[in-house]
């Protein structure tokens, strides 16, 4: 079943003649627990691409369904439901709040959308990713590596249907980079968590299911990787 | 220019809103700077001129000795070099004015002989003709055109002859001695049977002012005089020709005038008073008549001792605190803000190889670009919005002169120079912790921190306790349960987060701080203000009295008066102002009723009201005005103040409306004296019989009790006898009659009609008379009146008929006394200041308050831009917008909070601090904290914060999420 379909979806910034397409007449489906890898160059719409289907955007024109919900005919309030339940997102430069504890950054979702936090699932979660022991730092106390295990933590807390991850490893060392891919790739695995990722780390790109590259707003290749 | 320099303007370029915030603070510190001080030399300046052109320029003035010649003396001191100038006024003779021309003239023609320099030194200006040149010349005041009918170049002829002091034919003895009321030898002997009197005596007439002395014109000669100009008006504060006497005409050269001389002097080089007194002395050759010109020095900046310059000096030294306080804040965080902006710039600028020392030149470039555009934008502003408010003032201002002198700004070299340095100063000093801050950053902290908000100590602290994963997001607090998570992540954001709060906490406070300061200064000003002020409040005002005749009773005397006020009504020009009648009562009351002012009677620097006090028996006994007001008048005020007016009609329970206190002047301090302490039961003496004999009357004595060395206060009662002569009698020996008095009401206002001032005022309506007659003497009879178009001076004068004839000849009664006020030609510089001043604290609160909604503008709203990547992160993992409002309304209420206790303190301190300072010039007065003014801050800042918050909100929302998770470092 198809958790993810993005219908001709398109982007364009800037008018007539100066107008320029970030994503031009996008089109792709992904199923249930699929680990998609997303590549291309860089402003080839990779990261506009995720916004769109994470629900922080709107498209020009096109349409997104993440687990049935047709994302841009909600209105602002209905959005910011659907991102805390439906969408996990994982940045490249962490973005946790820097007020926030570890599991204070971890549970915000679970928190906005006022429900009690499933203190089995983050316990889970903390252990899995490494974080025993440092539940009550700040951000500010913690190495990248860390902040984006956090980053991650908080990405699955609500078991969302989709996590979208940009670049999630693009900070980090080859080390870090390694074990973060582990965690995701884990989720995927375990939980049967569908995840989206962008990357430029080719090695990533081809532990994936499946590789969708863009260039200048096109998919330009859409191929899955046969084990 | 080298690199940072083209950094810093490339910057500054590109950050236009930021920039243009900044200019805008600069700017606005200068404009506040340049107008407060351009308003004081302007209204200064205008002050000064205006009391030029109506009472000259002299300084000092006394009369002369040596009459024959009396400019050698001065001619002498001026070639030694100790005066600038002078001029002399002498007497030349009284002309005698038919009984018509008495009616408008006054009593006298005074004729007097000016020398050279009269015109500007005493302010003789002639509006048509020229000035005399010869005896035979003479000018005089234009009412001479408009009333009899003369014109340049006619001559005028009259019996001119000397005044002289003759005694009054009921005084018993020749030797008798009365002192000699003048305004300009108040030290000068007493007048003695057959004393020539000079035109700086009042008019005797002992019938009137109780002396034993009446006059008479002696060695009468005709004189004919040529007229040769007309002045519209003559300087009143020329304190050697009495007001009282008649309008003066003036002549020159004339060789025979050897009456009294009076000279007039300027000098220059002098600081205070002291030492214009000491010159003065030096010059005139005596120490005791001189006069000072105050109100021309005071606008010279020449200091005096009165307490009024205290007070005026302690106001502007506290207003100028604030004022540099608040620029120093407004600046401050325009930069602060600034530079936070740019951390990350500058942590690049420093891993790219830039030296503190080169950083923190960059700030201070961006300081002197902003001041070089900032200040002299701020300085046109300045002084374009005081040309403005001016001009739209100028139309008030001159009606109380007559339009003399022209209103035009003047704008001080000196104060351009003042304000510009002060505002260089404030950015200087403003730029200097966050020029500080910059030089102190690490390269690699600036990339990091960038867009993070700091975490305080405690904040980390509290974060590591909260790690129970079960209780995680509770709902402890009350806010918490109110608002959800958007109170509860305010709530951490407060006790978590570092200074960006509290930035805008402290501008919170400061507004606060800034509009109680202008509230304050209303409040306190207001009641000097009133006190200075407390002018009549309508254009003509009548009074009149008949002639005591027993078969007349008091309904009979209503009726008379009543029907005049209603002829007097028809008049075209009149707007009625209501009417009263008046009489002096004795009233005996308790001790708890009795007001602050009585109970001071021991302590001579206390202010005392000259009739009330402790009686011998331990309770208070006052003379006060007791006042029928006309029905309709009493109403409507019995209304404003809360009461029912109908209560005040029972005749078997008389109730009145009492002043709460009255305002005095005791010569150096304004007063507001409490004449009551609360509402109660008086006694009223009514009359009073003397072995038999009834009381005519009542006076009042303190005297000292010999045993105790109090101070009591006593009546003195006084009955008629044999000639109309009046004694008095013991007030033990008298049986006196009393009658109960409610006083329901005090208040803080009075009618129009019944003013603020002298004597304590009863008041009850007009058809209490019926039933009650307080009193033992006739009342007196006043009336008020507006007139229609500014037609005062008809208004006047017709109402003069209609009065006269009315009480005269229609009721066949006689008139004791009349009297005529046009209160418009009157209006003089105690209103013009209170009008001046009421706009310059408008003025003043404008400006504030400006200040202070820009202040925290900038504060709360830059608190949120900075930051926005922080709102975009929790946006785009689903906080709501409602969710986000609830947030940032509960984070500014705690900001509110913290900005408010610590405000009102603050304001608390220098609304004490204005208020001592008026009460050096004002006693009386007790310390109100202003919580009207509160009210009005708070609203207002409550205001400016929710707007700044929404628009802050607003730009944070416009700026997409996408693209402020995107915002680069730098």
């Amino acid at each position: 079943m198809d958790i993810l379909t993005v219908d001709h979806l398109t982007k364009t910034y800037g008018e007539n003649e100066a107008a320029t397409h970030a994503l031009n007449d996008v089109s792709f489906s992904v199923a249930e627990g699929e680990f998609v890898a997303i590549v291309g160059s860089s402003g080839s719409g990779k990261s506009t691409l995720l916004h769109l289907i994470g629900g922080v955007d709107r498209p020009t024109s096109g349409n997104v369904s993440v687990n049935g919900i047709d994302v841009y005919s909600s209105t602002d309030e209905q959005l910011a439901v659907f991102r805390r339940r439906e969408v996990g997102l994982v940045y490249q430069f962490y973005n946790l709040v820097p007020v926030l504890n570890v599991v204070e950054n971890m549970t915000l979702p679970v928190a906005l959308d006022g429900r009690a936090v499933n203190v089995q699932r983050l316990s889970v979660l903390l252990s899995k990713l490494g974080l025993r022991g440092r539940e009550g730092h700040l951000p500010s106390q913690l190495s990248g590596g860390q902040q984006q295990r956090v980053a991650i933590g908080r990405a699955l807390m609500n078991a969302p249907s989709i996590v979208l991850a940009d670049e999630p490893t693009g900070n980090l060392d080859t080390k870090n980079s390694r074990e973060i891919m582990q965690l995701l790739r884990d989720s995927n695995k375990e939980m049967g968590q569908t995840m989206l990722v962008i990357t430029h780390d080719e090695e990533i790109a081809l532990s994936a299911d499946r590789i969708i590259a863009i260039e200048d707003g096109r998919i330009v290749r859409d191929e899955r990787i046969r084990r | 220019m080298n690199a940072m320099g083209r950094f810093t303007l490339k910057s500054l370029r590109a950050n236009k809103v930021r920039t243009a915030v900044t200019v805008a603070g600069v700017a606005l510190a200068a404009a506040l700077l340049i107008a407060v001080l351009t308003s004081l030399t302007t209204l200064n300046d205008y002050l000064y001129h205006a009391e030029e052109a109506t009472s000259g320029n002299w300084m000092a003035m006394s009369k002369l000795d040596d009459t024959d010649n009396p400019t050698q003396q001065l001619n002498e001191a001026k070639e030694a070099g100790k005066i600038d100038d002078y001029a002399v006024l002498q007497d030349v003779g009284f002309g005698q004015l038919s009984n018509k021309q008495r009616n408008v003239f006054g009593y006298y023609f005074p004729i007097v002989n000016i020398s050279e320099n009269a015109d500007t030194l005493c302010g003789i200006h002639v509006a048509e003709g020229r000035m005399p040149e010869n005896e035979n010349e003479i000018i005089v005041i234009d009412t001479w055109k408009k009333r009899e009918g003369i014109k340049i170049g006619d001559t005028l002829e009259m019996p001119v002859g000397q005044r002289m002091a003759v005694l009054a034919d009921n005084a018993s003895t020749s030797t008798a001695e009365q002192p000699n009321k003048s305004d300009a030898n108040s030290n000068s002997a007493n007048i003695k049977e057959g004393d020539i009197l000079d035109s700086s005596i009042e008019y005797l007439d002992a019938s009137k002012d109780g002396g034993t002395f009446n006059e008479t014109l002696t060695n009468i000669q005709e004189r004919k005089f040529s007229v040769v100009g007309f002045c519209d008006y003559i300087p009143y504060s020329l304190y050697s020709i009495s007001y009282d006497i008649g309008i003066a005409a003036f002549t020159a050269n004339d060789p025979n005038a050897n009456g009294a001389a009076f000279g007039y002097i300027t000098m220059s080089g002098m600081s205070n008073t002291g030492q214009i007194e000491q010159r003065a002395e030096e010059v005139f050759s005596n120490s005791q008549d001189i006069t000072l010109h105050s109100s021309m020095l005071r606008y010279m900046w020449i200091r005096g001792d009165g307490a009024i310059w205290n007070t005026f000096f302690g106001i502007v030294a506290v207003l100028a605190s604030v004022i540099i306080v608040a620029c120093v804040s407004l600046i401050y965080n325009a930069f602060a803000i600034s530079v936070a902006e740019r951390m990350g710039q500058f942590g690049l600028l420093s891993s790219i190889g830039a030296s503190r020392k080169q950083l923190r030149r960059s700030v201070m470039l961006e300081a002197l670009l902003v001041a070089i555009v900032g200040i002299p934008l701020g300085l046109l502003i300045g002084i374009g919005g005081c040309a403005v408010t001016f001009a739209a003032l100028e139309p008030y201002l001159i009606v109380a002169i007559g339009g003399k002198v022209p209103y035009v700004i003047s704008v001080s070299p000196w104060a351009v120079v003042l304000a510009a340095c002060l505002t260089f100063a404030t950015v200087i000093l403003s730029v200097f912790i966050p020029t500080w801050r910059v030089g102190r950053v690490s390269a690699i902290d600036a990339l990091h921190s960038t867009n993070e908000r700091r975490v305080s100590k405690r904040g980390r602290k509290k974060s590591a306790k909260r790690t129970d994963l079960g209780s995680l997001w509770k709902k402890r607090r009350i806010t918490s349960r109110i608002f959800g998570i958007g109170g509860t992540l305010a709530h951490i954001n407060n006790k978590r987060g570092t200074s960006k709060g509290k930035t805008a906490a402290i501008s919170l406070a400061l507004a606060i701080v800034l509009l109680m300061t202008a509230g304050s200064l209303n409040t306190f000003i207001g009641y000097l203000v009133k006190a200075a002020d407390e002018t009549v409040k309508y254009d003509v005002g009548i009074g009149a009295q008949l002639e005591p005749d027993a078969s007349l009773d008091i309904n009979s005397q209503i009726q008379i008066y009543e029907d005049a006020y209603n002829s007097m009504c028809q008049d075209a020009n009149a707007q009625p102002q209501g009417w009263l009648l008046s009489n002096l009562i004795p009233i005996v009351f308790p001790e708890n009723l009795a007001g602050d002012s009585f109970r001071n009677t021991n302590d001579s620097s206390a202010s005392t009201p000259t009739n009330g006090g402790k009686l011998a028996d331990g309770s208070y006994g006052a003379l006060v005005y007791l006042m029928y007001i006309d029905d309709n008048t009493f109403n409507a005020f019995a209304e404003k103040i809360g009461a029912s007016h109908a209560e005040f009609y029972n005749p078997d329970h008389p109730k009145a409306i009492a002043t709460k206190s009255i305002y005095d002047n005791n010569g150096t301090t304004y007063q507001l004296n409490e004449i009551f302490k609360q509402s109660g039961n008086v006694q009223v003496i009514t009359g009073g019989d003397y072995k038999g004999t009834p009381v005519s009357g009542f006076g009042s004595e303190y005297s000292t009790n010999t045993e105790t060395g109090e101070a009591a206060f006593t009546f003195v009662p006084s009955i008629k006898g044999e000639n109309d002569t009046t004694t008095t009698v013991p007030m033990d020996d008298v049986k006196v009659q009393t009658e109960s008095l409610d006083i329901a009401y005090l208040a803080d206002e009075m009618p129009d009609i019944v003013g603020m001032t002298g004597t304590p005022r009863l008041i009850v309506p007009m058809s209490l008379a019926q039933t009650h007659s307080f009193g033992t003497t006739s009342p007196s009879f006043s009336a008020a009146f507006n007139a229609k178009d500014n037609k005062h001076e008809e208004l006047a004068e017709s109402l003069t008929n209609i009065a006269k004839n009315q009480l005269n000849s229609a009721s066949g009664e006689k008139l004791a006394w009349f009297t005529v006020n046009d209160y418009l030609i009157q209006q003089d510089n105690a209103h013009m200041m209170a009008t001046i001043v009421n706009v310059f604290c408008l003025l003043f609160t404008s400006i504030l308050t400006l200040i202070a909604v820009a202040n925290v503008f900038n504060t709360v709203t830059n608190s949120l831009i900075l930051r926005r990547r922080e709102f975009a992160v929790m946006r785009s993992i689903g906080l709501s917008d409602k969710q986000f409002r609830t947030m940032i309304m509960n984070e500014c209420v705690s900001f509110g909070v913290k900005g408010l206790i610590p405000g009102m303190l603050l304001s608390a301190v220098v609304s004490y601090l204005l208020f001592s300072m008026v009460t050096q010039s004002m006693s009386g007065l007790a310390f109100n904290f202003p919580w009207t003014y509160a009210a009005i801050a708070i609203a207002i800042t409550t205001l400016a914060m929710g707007v700044s918050a929404a628009f802050g909100m607003h730009r944070c929302k416009a700026n997409n999420v996408v693209e402020a998770l995107r915002m680069d470092n730098i």
